[in-house]
């Protein structure tokens, strides 16, 4: 993306923002609250359009796409609350990934109902998969309501990941988890990570990005302040005043350099 | 034994319950047939005309969420073009069918503008709709010189001559909307239906998954506005008379009457729905028309039934608006709910924990944990002994919580004294959030079950709902919803009625407050919202204040801002803190005294200064 901005209402959400995700790589955005990361992804989305700049996906700018033509083009994300989502059983929920594949158009979907019952098949049985891979077998069952706040994260994850996209876009992943869901959050990121898809992620623990991503941009106040290489970022004076308590940036700096 | 768990797995399965529903359906049916009389097999026959048509009401608005009015106008449309359609000689079955294309066809020209835009523009086209197709129709009554309305023969299908005297049409009828009620549930059980589930909750997030709203919600009124026309066509035949007054407003009321007495979004619900509100007016008619003649009310009612059976709708409406939302079929999962409890207690609990439990067991943290787990350093009972000397402000015994059926808190015992600040720490699940609502009251709006005691003062608060205990100063900081989105900052403390110089008091507290005391909360930053939750509970002067994740979502440095501004407050006022927490570090550097939750009991508690953030981490964290 080159230059790009998006206001509401006079206040400049994200402001003048230019970074590139390469293909099979794993992006970390940070920055404080405000910052204009959900923003961002929104943009990305097509759920806002910038009000300058260009968005280009696979080199095809999708400014003026809907946000399901995005989506076509392999470009799945996490929400950051599943709370709209409530009424839906988490199997459902996660089949909901492999609508796209299923469901081409709405006409083929509603009377070509004996193809869909064949995949209907196959995709229950990927969803359960998707999962399983969480620990989550036993309650494919149960609403999302149902569910205490860190698994309903863990069954989005699991529905974008369903999708198979190529730019899998994760909003917040470990807010309100625990420690042991984002070690099965970063397990599971590790293996997506390994084949060949594209992560950009949003997220506030700035340890669980260094373990998982080989990029940072950090942004604060609707720009981006720094990019570039995990340890030079958190190395980075503006990113430590922004965003970090000094001595905890440090601190991660140091191991990475360790490492 | 045995018996039991057939029981129970038939009450697990939705796919027995369907089949049983459908099951009973054709018993009535039978019944029906071989005792009643044929003024009540005509009866019943309208009835699942009308059932048909709800169902179709309930595809645009209970599955796609789409508010719709049009029920009478679409079924006027059937029933105009099939009853034309057959005056002018085309067979009956052909005459339906033409019905159910004129209907898509209006839906579409009608959904292609409406739907595009959110909200109740369908509500307001279909309005519009109803309006024009009864002039239309009227107009072609006058003009074709059948001011009676259009004459319908019968409907004949291969050998038979269906007549609404004989039980025929009753049977036929039945027969179809068994076969409407399958090829619905099937819809909705796939891809289709997930489709239009997602957009009924948020059409913003259908689109980043990939599905158009637009397109499927087009499609769905398309399906709906078919399946309601067939049924108007089907009515003609029934009644064997088209009139375009008969289609009314008030017609179409009914429908709606229908789809919320029934519950929106169930098959069962709708049909019972279509049922009771078809058949009352029926029965009622019947009981007065039996009383004795003599008697004065009698008289009264007869020559009143019309007006006391159109006032019954407006009733049932409005008692199941108010006290059962989602209808009979509501009342049907309720009773579900509470059977599959009686007779499967345990594992009913268990289904939300049996989760974490099977997450713990694949995790490679709690692999290294069990041999290094330290002693407790003091149960909850022998912390409470130590605050024994002081009168606690507030006391919790034995707090049980369950939410839909699930058991969230399971007995927790905890206290907070005048002045003392006190931390929940635990994790996902383990029923902190669960426990503040139960304190605040907060969970009587939720459908949910709250046993044990909740003394506040001196005075036993549980049951009461939020408004009250707030009255009394426990003022809850909630985890989500903190704020109103279309108030500006400025607003948020007029609609409490702050006093100025307590207004001023927390702008000097958060002066980034301040300087956007003119935008909508909506536009805040999630640290601002914190903050002028937080505000707004100061102005309201609480003895205890309950914050729900003070510091979820939010960026260390905004974590750090907001616990020193609730420590100096806190110091200032003396005010009482009970704090839910996930961040261990956030909740250490604020709180005095410490429970840690586990399954929704309190695994271990003391004061912060007798645990160390490691021994939290492991138990509250690691479990």
């Amino acid at each position: 993306m080159s230059s790009v901005s998006c206001e509401f209402g006079g206040i400049r959400a994200v402001d003048e923002v230019s970074f590139g995700v390469e293909p099979g790589s794993i992006t970390g955005v940070i920055g404080p609250n405000g910052a204009g990361k959900t923003v961002l992804l929104n943009l990305i989305n097509g759920i806002y359009r910038p009000t300058r700049g260009i968005i280009q996906i696979d080199g095809q700018a999708t400014n003026r796409l809907r946000s399901d033509q995005i989506a076509r083009l392999g470009v799945a994300r996490t929400f950051q609350s599943t709370e709209q989502f409530k009424e839906f059983k988490a199997i459902d929920y996660v089949m909901l990934g492999g609508f796209l594949q299923q469901c081409r158009s709405v006409f083929a979907c509603i009377f070509g109902l004996a193809k869909v019952a064949k995949r209907e098949k196959s995709e229950a049985r990927r969803a359960f998969e998707a999962l399983d891979r969480f620990g989550l077998g036993a309650i494919v069952n149960a609403r999302l309501s149902e569910l205490p706040y860190g698994m309903q994260k863990q069954v989005d994850l699991a529905r974008a990941i369903a999708a198979e996209p190529r730019l899998l876009l994760l909003d917040e992943p470990t807010s309100g988890t625990t420690s042991i869901e984002r070690a099965a959050i970063a397990n599971v990121l590790g293996d997506i990570g390994s084949s060949d898809r594209t992560l950009l992620v949003v997220d506030h623990d700035v340890r669980f990005l260094a373990g998982q991503c080989e990029h940072l941009v950090a942004m604060s106040n609707g720009r981006k302040i720094a990019e570039g290489v995990v340890a030079d970022v958190l190395a980075d004076r503006g990113v430590r005043e922004a965003y970090l308590g000094i001595s905890e940036a440090a601190e991660i700096a140091e191991n990475e350099e360790m490492a | 034994m045995q018996l039991r768990s057939f029981f129970v797995a038939y009450l697990k399965s939705d796919r027995r319950i369907a089949v049983s529903g459908w099951l009973l359906l054709v018993l009535v049916a039978v019944l029906l047939l071989i005792n009643g009389s044929s003024f009540w097999i005509y009866v019943a026959g309208l009835t699942v005309i009308y059932a048909i048509s709800a169902l179709g009401l309930d595809w645009i608005q209970g599955r796609a969420g789409q508010v719709s009015i049009g029920s009478a106008a679409f079924m006027a449309i059937g029933a105009f073009v099939g009853g034309v359609a057959y005056a002018k000689g085309v067979p009956s079955i052909p005459a339906l069918l033409l019905a159910g294309v004129a209907g898509a066809i209006v839906g579409l020209v009608v959904g292609i503008p409406a739907l595009r835009l959110r909200g109740l523009y369908l509500a307001l086209a279909t309005l519009a709709l109803q309006f024009i197709s009864v002039a239309v129709g009227s107009w072609y009554e006058s003009a074709s010189g059948q001011i009676a309305g259009v004459a319908v023969g019968m409907v004949t299908v291969g050998p038979w001559t269906l007549d609404a005297i004989t039980p025929s049409f009753f049977i036929a009828l039945m027969v179809l909307l068994l076969l409407v009620t399958f090829a619905l549930s099937r819809i909705y059980r796939r891809a289709p239906g997930r489709a239009w589930l997602v957009i009924k909750e948020s059409e913003i997030s259908a689109g980043v998954i990939g599905i158009n709203p637009t397109r499927w919600k087009l499609s769905a009124f398309i399906a709906s506005s078919a399946l309601i026309a067939v049924s108007g066509g089907l009515l003609g035949f029934y009644t064997m008379r088209v009139q375009s007054e008969s289609f009314s407003l008030d017609f179409a009321i009914t429908f709606v009457a229908m789809v919320i007495v029934g519950g929106l979004g169930s098959i069962g619900g709708i049909i019972a729905g279509a049922t009771i509100i078809t058949v009352i007016p029926y029965i009622f008619s019947t009981v007065t028309s039996k009383l004795p003649p003599g008697l004065p009310i009698s008289q009264w009612l007869s020559t009143n039934i019309p007006y006391i059976n159109s006032g019954l709708y407006g009733i049932l409406l409005l008692a199941f608006l108010l006290y059962q939302p989602r209808g009979v079929a509501g009342v049907g999962i309720a009773v579900r709910q509470r059977l599959l409890k009686l007779f499967d207690g345990a594992t009913a609990v268990k289904v939300i924990q049996a989760g974490p439990a099977d997450n713990a067991a694949i995790s490679p943290v709690s692999n290294q944990e069990p041999e290094s787990r330290p002693v407790p350093v003091t149960t909850a009972g022998a912390a409470q002994e130590a605050e024994g000397g002081e009168a606690a402000l507030l006391e919790v015994r034995d707090l049980h919580v369950y939410r839909s059926g699930a058991c969230a808190v399971d007995g927790v015992d905890l206290t907070v004294h005048p002045g003392e600040v006190v931390a929940i720490l635990g994790r996902n699940g383990a029923g902190k959030t669960s426990t503040l609502r139960g304190i605040s009251g907060f969970l009587l709006t939720e459908r949910s079950r709250v046993t044990g005691s909740v003394r506040f003062a001196g005075r036993d608060i549980r049951g009461l709902p939020p408004m009250a205990t707030a009255r009394l100063g426990l003022i809850l900081v909630p985890e989500r919803e903190k704020i109103f989105p279309n108030l500006s900052v400025a607003e948020h403390f007029r609609v409490i009625t702050a006093e100025k110089s307590d207004v001023d008091e927390v702008f000097a507290i958060f002066p980034q407050l301040e300087r956007r005391a003119a935008s909508k909360a909506g536009l805040l930053s999630g640290g601002e919202r914190q903050m002028l939750a937080l505000a707004v509970a100061f102005c309201m002067h609480p003895k205890v204040l309950l914050v729900d994740e003070l510091s979820l979502g939010l960026a260390p440095a905004a974590i750090a801002r907001l616990t020193a501004a609730l420590k100096e407050y806190q110091k200032r006022t003396g005010v009482a803190i009970l704090l839910v927490e996930q961040n261990v570090s956030a909740a250490m550097e604020l709180a005095d005294r410490l429970y840690i939750l586990e399954a929704g009991r309190v695994e271990r508690a003391g004061r912060t200064s007798e645990l160390s953030e490691a021994t939290l981490m492991t138990s509250a964290l690691g479990g």
